[in-house]
């Protein structure tokens, strides 16, 4: 496949979000990506990036005590959603206290993180695809052979989602035999689930399946916007599903008819 | 396009080990077994894979592979035994790239040993995206109901960088993998991954260049 069909929308690089974003809702991607008409980050991606802040503090410095790293994961989640309208924002922040707790006591138990591991950029290449695939790693534990990324949630999943699995699988193969694990956080453990924090592991055919499932998403996406090199004449080719929760932001929705036309 | 019928006539290089002789073979070049030394080579355990083997005396071999590795599929029949395909790479011993499937229960001990301190070692940060080398320095005679048999001794002496003859692939095709049903009716709940034990620091031994 020629890059230009990349390069020619100003695409140097695709990550797990961007590919599953394709995967999922082609025409959102087209509305965000190729069109630029990107949504603020909603209060759950708020949630995630302000609970890992506070989680990263404990780790990088064990002695550090949990109270104050709550208080970073606060102000990080008010800095990240100071214009926010969106009404759950009280009751999200008032969550992050249980979310960062429960994180450090299991994650303390690994040790300190690689001091150039949180937010490392990993970056690999997929078979026939021209334009790279990055992301960006939580956490890696040299000393245990482990990429370990957090996920805030309000139950625990049945099993790692495709979407995660295609963001752990990227981070597994930009890091040869390291082990690729998801903690998945709840702010408080439930009356029948005494435990807080699930961690979860891919195995090593999830993670092959997972890269395969990848490039035949981005030859696919590949092969799209080879159609043309005007992106409206793109958002033309595809009907958005306006019932999808992807779309249920009425910012998003806005945009959407704006650019879908109804 | 070719249609995907018929022999092909190609037959995949391989290396076997007799655990009754003791002894080494790879396919000669007109065909038929060459014997060779005991080998130093580099053998692809992250990508080994396991299931059930049938070697029938002048019929292909038959095998039914394991979905995962901790995934057994059922076994297909009678005579199938358990056991294990890996690529395995050595231009002085193999002539480059080659494969090694054995049913030998000796042979498998051995490989599952060798795979248990390649687990151990293959998360050290120097270890990354590297392939284990591996000795046979020897065997060891295994008396059972059946005589005498041996059991190589495999170890594990580095780990070096993944040569391009060698690729990070699976050494089975995906129509040997089984896709029955799986045996159970409902999804196992996930199980939790505790934390880490704390690592003991490295042997200085297993630096040892050799």
């Amino acid at each position: 496949m020629s890059a230009n069909a990349f390069s020619r929308h100003g695409i140097a690089h695709l990550s797990a979000s961007s590919l599953n974003l394709w995967a999922a809702q082609p025409a959102l991607w087209i509305m965000e990506r190729l069109l630029g008409r990107r949504s603020p980050p909603g209060i759950t991606a708020a949630r995630g990036k302000a609970v890992e802040a506070g989680v990263n503090a404990g780790l990088v410095d064990p002695a550090k005590p949990v109270e104050v790293c709550i208080a970073e994961a606060e102000a990080a989640f008010d800095r990240e959603t100071a214009l926010s309208g969106d009404p759950r924002r009280s009751d999200v922040r008032a969550k992050l206290a249980g979310w960062v707790r429960g994180a450090l006591a299991e994650l303390r138990q690994y040790g300190p993180p690689d001091d150039d591991g949180y937010q490392a950029r990993i970056e690999i290449r997929l078979d026939d695809v021209p334009v790279p695939i990055i992301g960006f790693v939580d956490w890696r534990f040299s000393n245990h052979g482990l990429i370990v990324d957090l996920k805030t949630t309000e139950r625990f999943p049945s099993g790692i989602s495709a979407s995660h699995g295609r963001q752990g699988a990227i981070y597994a193969a930009a890091h040869g035999n390291y082990g690729m694990r998801f903690a998945y956080a709840k702010p408080s453990a439930g009356k029948s689930e005494p435990r807080q924090v699930l961690v979860l592991e891919m195995s090593g055919d999830e993670v092959r399946q997972h890269l395969a499932a990848l490039r035949v998403i981005a030859l696919s996406l590949g092969r799209f916007l080879a159609v043309s090199s005007d992106p409206r004449e793109l958002a033309g080719l595809i009907v958005p599903d306006f019932d999808a929760f992807w779309w249920s932001d009425p910012a998003v929705r806005a945009a959407g008819r704006d650019v879908f036309g109804f | 396009m070719p249609l995907a019928i018929g022999a092909s006539g190609a037959i995949k290089p391989y290396v076997k080990y007799n655990s009754k002789a003791d002894k080494w073979f790879v396919r000669a070049e007109g065909g038929g077994d060459q014997e060779i030394a005991r080998p130093t080579f580099l053998m692809d355990l992250k990508n080994i894979r396991t299931g059930w083997l049938r070697f029938l005396e002048g019929q292909a071999p038959e095998r039914v592979i394991d979905p995962a590795l901790d995934r057994v599929a059922p076994n297909p029949g009678q005579g199938f035994k358990r056991g294990f395909v890996v690529n395995c790479y050595s231009p002085k011993f193999f002539g480059g790239l080659v494969e090694l499937a054995s049913a030998s229960i000796h042979t498998s001990n051995a490989v599952r040993d060798v795979y248990a301190v390649f687990e151990e070692q293959a998360g050290a940060v120097e270890n990354r995206g590297k392939v284990p080398l591996i000795a046979c320095t020897g065997s060891e005679p295994m008396k059972d109901k059946y005589g005498t048999n041996y059991r190589p001794k495999l170890e594990l002496v580095r780990w070096v960088d993944r040569p391009a003859e060698l690729p990070d692939a699976s050494p089975v095709e995906d129509d040997e993998v089984w896709k029955g049903a799986p045996q159970q009716s409902q999804p196992a709940a996930p199980s939790h991954v505790p934390p880490p034990a704390a690592r003991p620091a490295a042997d200085p031994a297993l630096q040892t260049d050799f």
